[in-house]
């Protein structure tokens, strides 16, 4: 018989904390719980503690501050539908409003994705394109680390049993800038991605090359990842479809996806660089639709 | 001591259970508590047919602990209409041919209620998008969608907003 | 307000169901009821050595575990008795049955399910690739002493469990002198019917009877299957229905109530079995997988002048439903469209150690329309023939047969489909419009209406309400809340609120034959309409004699007797009840109805249990699909279904079956895969793998109706529910070889195989 866990709801931040202190790997951080209630079904966890933090003061809230936008652990992927600073972000808001349905996205939180780790964590490509770091505490100490060093696999993160996520922060957007997110799935909504990407182009409007490039894919390989390669062959071009499509083929470069029930890892390899070439020709639109209102 | 005591708001009446850590909502709301409006599709967050509102927000009660319920106000199918005359929405359901075998209908029903509640003209898009988490088999989702807009059409003639589940 | 036929009506059951009221077989609650867990077969195929169940019995709330060792030493099986209970010495699939846990509650039964420790020395499974070349063990070793439950055997051996031929002379005279030769093979997968609510079912045993609360779609089956499988008389099991939520053809069969009728014989306990999901897709019995050859022999004016067909269809284990279905495919090949010439058919059902095969709403239609239509593109490209046009060369007309012998009589509806569907969707237009990646599909079908009996009962009560008392069931179509309440309420002058339909008890009510084969408005319907007509009759009399006018100037309108004309002179219906049960007894009248059968060429082939298309009915869809370049997925822009409904009675009903069974056939064709692994298991497993269409997935899908009565049923109306989803496959596919070049010839067609096609396609150029 399952061993009976015990729920913990804690009411602030420091009970959390020394809760995570004494417990350690004992205790299963939960939230909105989308993930981690179904694992514990399946049997996939079995802590001793569900260590409830949703009630925790001052971790839901999107606010703008130095170092960029910094969104707290609460921050549910329906906020960032609907929050006008996140909102403006495709890369991110795209993501969220394809995450599962609205029992999902209601309560489910974007940290809790990353700190998930699933290769095919939606919200990771867009934080990886925003240069997104993460906050992690414990009594007496916190730390911050660049998202790609946070997360190690699959599954598996950076955090310390006794730590806490307690937000991330993306970089400011520069200007001049278009960003997307492609999710590729067989039905509309409710997939685990196949295959997802998130770009951002930085146009120069002098000379009309691109000035920076960020293209980040996920489900192709164990962590979610940048793709250099394709960053290097757009920086300093002019956005045209050929480049786009080479870009999507350097994409494959460090792509390693699996076969399994979603899709096959041949599937996966065909449509990454369409994907990731639809996902740049997005940005370069919105970069002109920026330019345009301006 | 593996169990919690919880006590929340269900349909305007505090309630208090006693329950094991893990055990979800809709494990709450059927067998402790009776109420078996709420469906049980697939306990893994796949089809919604046991969706139910906490503090307005709809969530899927399979994959929800009860112990995380304490304080909170929830709201389930039995909630939404006035012990048991149906309100404007499920009544336009009725109506429009939105059920047909009914097993997916009070998850319907909750989502678009949460929908409604938080936007008073959603677009055609918008209820689709809604019912995203919903799974309906029998319908083809075509009459669902009529009736919302049925409703939210009505309810934008007579001027009542948002009041319209009420 | 009555109610009038073809009118809008709010069903019945509506505001139960919407309010959360409604009782389903999984809310079924008996005072003093158990909880069974089903312990399965982990592995599809090998020997039991082994079940100890001392530590599960030993656990908390353990009320008793239930072995093999405590059936009865019976057989039973819809066609051919080849099941048990309980697997005893092997196992035949993953899932399979072995032993049943009963417990207090549902997580205790659970617990102690997962304490059963079974031994198993595992075989290599057999998978119908294997059975068909003739590999792997005899997965029925006894094979040669089940008894075919009709009393009439079919020719079957070792894995093949049913096979049908038909071998006409001059098949192969006609591809000798064939100007050209076309030939096409095609596979599909099994579909989930996915039902919302996974099955269950509750049983007590008492006073040497059973008592099952179900949600069943057919009651006197599930009596029937529990009765062989316990060894009682039919009569010694008695069948309860709940409300049901979605069966679609999987709750049609006894599945779950034998488990837990046994298990309440064993322990004495009214014992309640519900699946969890993960359970219900393992164990379902699915649309079977099949793959299908055909092979058509054209003349040089490019008629069709002969044909050969093979298919060879997934029986699963157990063969349930299957035999019978075996013989479909030569009502459906050579149909729709003139043969001028002789067809040789082989249809095999093969024994797997894969989950039992059964219906799904249009049965194994789905693919052959698929491969039939798609072999018709083949055709007409390959003569250089607009396809459309193509098939107008050479529809069937009134009175053109089937290949089983069947006189269509009124085959000619399928010109007017067309017709219809040409004033809704121009054909040259929508080519002409098509956008980059689209493509258009156009299919046409005769379908049919399962002919089993049904009876109704109407009984007026004092109030002046009617009781609609029946074992047909509204498995969600509304054929029972909608369509028959609408045909009393409209026979009596009553509202529908004012006729209250009861649930299927066989104790109750005649044989009814099953929601299924779109058969309940039609065919119960008609017994509705024989005895609410009865009714009425008597109601006239008694009113002719308060009212003191003639019967025939009495009229039944809004819960009143009326005089026509006379506004005024008026009686309650109620008073009218009330009066002549006080004089001549209660106003009551039972009818029953069945489909006569319908002649046919018995020498047509062997092995054929199922040779005609009872009510048939003539459709033609049309599908607009545009292929996503980047990820190859497919979209149904645009959606078009003529169909013949004979007469529509209630028409948000009739809408209803079209939109929701076209929303089943884009899942078959484009989304839901079930596979199955060379290891015989299934491979997707949950419903995150297996993927329903989602309300942004389903366009809204034009309905026109045609209206030719059968002259037959009742009102003159025909099946409507499953024959949208009989062409959805034949009009995607046709649409996405059209949009794309390239023939799919596995359902579903899946991004993968698009995109697979559209590399291929990239190179080439």
């Amino acid at each position: 018989m399952q061993s009976p866990v015990r729920f913990h709801s804690a009411t602030t931040f420091e009970e959390v904390v020394d809760a995570l202190d004494e417990l350690g790997s004992e205790a299963r951080l939960i939230a909105g719980g989308t993930d981690v209630m179904i694992q514990l079904a399946r049997g996939e966890l079995s802590p001793q503690v569900l260590l409830h933090i949703e009630r925790v003061p001052g971790l839901g809230t999107v606010a703008a501050g130095e170092g960029g936008l910094h969104l707290g652990a609460l921050v549910t992927h329906a906020m960032v539908r609907s929050d006008p600073a996140t909102c403006a972000l495709a890369a991110l808001a795209d993501a969220a409003r394809q995450v599962g349905g609205w029992q999902t996205q209601a309560i489910g939180t974007v940290v809790g994705n990353i700190v998930n780790a699933s290769p095919a964590a939606d919200l990771t490509p867009g934080l990886l394109v925003h240069d997104a770091m993460v906050h992690l505490s414990r009594r007496g100490s916190e730390r911050t680390l660049p998202l790609d060093q946070f997360v190690k696999g699959r599954r598996e993160t950076a955090r310390e049993p006794q730590e806490l996520v307690t937000g991330i922060t993306i970089a400011p957007t520069p200007e001049h800038s278009g960003e997307a997110f492609v999710k590729v799935g067989r039905r509309k909504a409710m997939e685990v991605s196949i295959v997802a990407v998130a770009t951002r182009l930085v146009v120069d409007p002098s000379t009309g090359t691109i000035a920076d490039a960020r293209v980040a894919v996920g489900a192709v390989s164990p962590i979610p990842h940048r793709a250099p390669a394709s960053e290097q062959l757009l920086i300093g071009q002019r956005p045209t479809a050929d480049l786009f499509a080479a870009a999507g083929r350097a994409a494959l470069e460090g792509a390693d996806p699996i076969d399994d029930v979603r899709a096959s890892r041949r599937y996966r390899l065909a449509v990454l660089p369409r994907a990731v070439a639809q996902a740049l020709s997005r940005s370069s639109d919105h970069v002109d639709a920026a330019r345009s209102v301006a | 001591m593996t169990s919690n005591s919880v006590t929340f708001s269900l349909n305007g009446v505090d309630r208090t259970v006693d329950v094991p850590g893990a055990e979800t909502l809709l494990d709450t709301l059927r067998d402790r508590l009776n109420l078996r409006g709420s469906k049980e599709g697939c306990l893994e967050g796949e089809c919604g047919a046991c969706t139910v509102l906490v503090d307005d927000r709809p969530i899927d009660a399979c994959i929800y602990p009860t112990a995380a319920c304490g304080g909170r106000r929830v709201r389930t199918v039995e909630g939404l209409s006035d012990g048991g005359v149906p309100s404007l929405l499920q009544r336009a359901m009725v109506r429009s041919g939105s059920i047909q075998c009914g097993f997916c209908t009070p998850g319907f029903v909750v989502a678009v209620t949460a929908l409604l509640e938080r936007e008073s003209n959603p677009s055609r898009a918008d209820i689709a998008d809604a019912v995203n988490g919903n799974i309906c088999r029998c319908t083809g989702y075509a009459q669902i969608i009529e009736a919302v807009q049925a409703v939210v059409a009505d309810s934008l003639a007579a001027g009542t907003g948002q009041e319209v589940e009420a | 307000m009555s109610v009038t036929i073809g009118g809008t009506m709010d069903r019945t059951d509506g505001v139960a169901k919407v309010t959360g009221k409604a009782q389903y077989g999984v809310d079924h609650v008996e005072a003093g009821m158990a909880h069974a867990a089903v312990v399965r077969s982990p592995v599809p195929a090998g020997r039991l050595v082994g079940v100890d169940v001392g530590a599960a019995r030993r656990m908390p709330e353990v009320v008793g575990v239930v072995t093999a060792a405590d059936q009865p030493d019976s057989y039973g099986g819809w066609v051919l008795q080849d099941q048990r209970i309980l697997a005893s010495d092997q196992v035949r699939y993953e899932g399979e049955p072995i032993a049943i846990v009963v417990a207090e509650t549902r997580a205790a039964a659970i617990a102690a399910a997962a304490a059963v420790r079974v031994e198993i020395e595992e075989w290599e499974a057999v998978t119908m690739a294997k059975a068909v070349a003739g590999e792997g063990h005899v997965i029925h070793p006894d094979w040669q002493s089940y008894v075919p439950t009709f009393g009439v055997d079919h020719p079957r051996w070792g894995n093949c469990a049913c096979e049908v031929r038909a071998e006409p002379d001059g098949v192969d005279e006609a591809f000798a002198r064939a100007a050209h030769v076309v030939e096409d093979t095609f596979t599909a997968n099994r579909q989930y019917q996915a039902y919302l609510e996974p099955k269950a079912a509750t049983a007590s045993y008492a006073d040497g009877r059973y008592i099952l609360h179900t949600a069943t779609q057919y009651p006197f089956n599930v009596r029937e299957r529990v009765a062989q499988l316990m060894g009682v008389r039919l009569s010694d099991v008695r069948v309860v229905g709940k409300t049901i939520g979605g069966g679609f053809g999987a709750k049609l069969d006894g599945w779950v109530e034998p488990l837990a009728a046994l298990a309440a014989r064993v322990t004495g306990r009214t014992v309640q079995v519900r699946l969890s999901r993960a359970e219900d897709i393992l164990t379902c019995p699915m649309r079977e997988n099949a793959t299908m050859t055909i092979r058509t022999a054209l003349d040089d004016e490019g008629r069709m002048i002969g044909r050969q067909f093979t298919c060879e269809m997934d029986n699963g284990a157990y063969s349930g439903e299957m035999p019978w279905l075996a013989s479909l495919p030569l009502t459906v090949i050579g149909a729709v469209y003139k043969l001028h010439g002789p067809m040789r058919a082989v249809c095999r059902l093969w024994y797997t150690n894969t989950p039992p095969t059964g219906a799904f709403r249009g049965v194994n239609g789905v693919y052959l329309y698929m491969a039939q239509e798609q072999h018709m593109d083949h055709i007409a490209d390959t003569l250089g023939v607009d396809r459309r046009e193509y098939r107008l060369r050479h529809l069937f007309e009134d009175g053109d047969a089937s290949r089983t012998g069947q006189v269509l009589e009124q085959a000619g509806i399928l010109r007017q489909a067309f017709d219809r569907l040409e004033e809704r969707a121009p054909w040259q237009e929508i080519l002409d419009n098509l956008g980059p990646n689209q493509g258009v599909g156009i299919a046409a079908a005769v379908w049919m209406t399962n002919p089993l009996p049904g009876e109704v009962t109407i009984k007026m009560s004092e109030d002046g309400t009617a009781s609609l008392v029946t074992a047909a069931n509204d498995n969600g179509s509304g054929a029972v809340s909608m369509g028959l309440t609408q045909i009393v309420a409209s026979t009596l002058g009553l509202s529908e609120g004012d006729v209250r339909a009861s649930m299927p008890d066989t104790d109750i009510s005649g044989y009814d034959g099953g929601s299924q084969g779109s058969r309940t408005t039609a065919i119960v319907g008609t017994a509705a309409l024989e005895a609410s007509t009865k009714v009425r009759e008597q109601l006239l009399a008694t009113a002719a004699g308060l009212l003191e006018a003639h019967v025939d100037d009495i009229e039944l309108v809004d819960g009143q007797a009326r005089v026509k004309g006379s506004p005024s002179a008026t009686v309650p219906l109620g008073q009218v009840a009330a009066a002549a049960t006080f004089t001549g007894g209660a106003v009551t009248a039972t009818s029953s109805y069945a489909t006569p059968p319908v002649p046919f060429d018995a020498g047509c082939a062997t092995g054929a249990l199922f040779t005609t298309m009872c009510t048939p009915t003539y459709h033609v869809h049309l599908a607009v699909v545009e292929v996503d370049d980047v990820t190859g997925n497919v979209d149904v822009v645009r959606y078009v279904v003529v169909q013949d409904a004979g007469k529509v009675i209630s028409p948000v009903g009739a809408r209803g079956q079209v939109q929701g069974g076209i929303a089943q056939g884009i899942g078959y064709s484009l989304y839901e895969s079930q596979r199955i692994g060379d290891d015989a298991r299934l491979v997707e497993r949950s419903l995150e793998s297996y993927r329903l269409p989602l309300a942004v997935d389903i366009p809204d899908v034009e309905v026109v109706f045609l209206e030719n009565p059968d002259p037959q049923t009742g009102l003159g109306a025909k099946g409507i529910g499953e024959a949208p989803i009989v062409l959805s496959a034949a009009a995607i596919s046709t649409a996405v070889r059209h949009a794309t070049g390239r023939t799919f010839n596995a359902i579903p067609i899946t991004p993968e195989d698009v995109m697979f096609a559209l590399q291929e396609a990239e190179e080439v150029r």
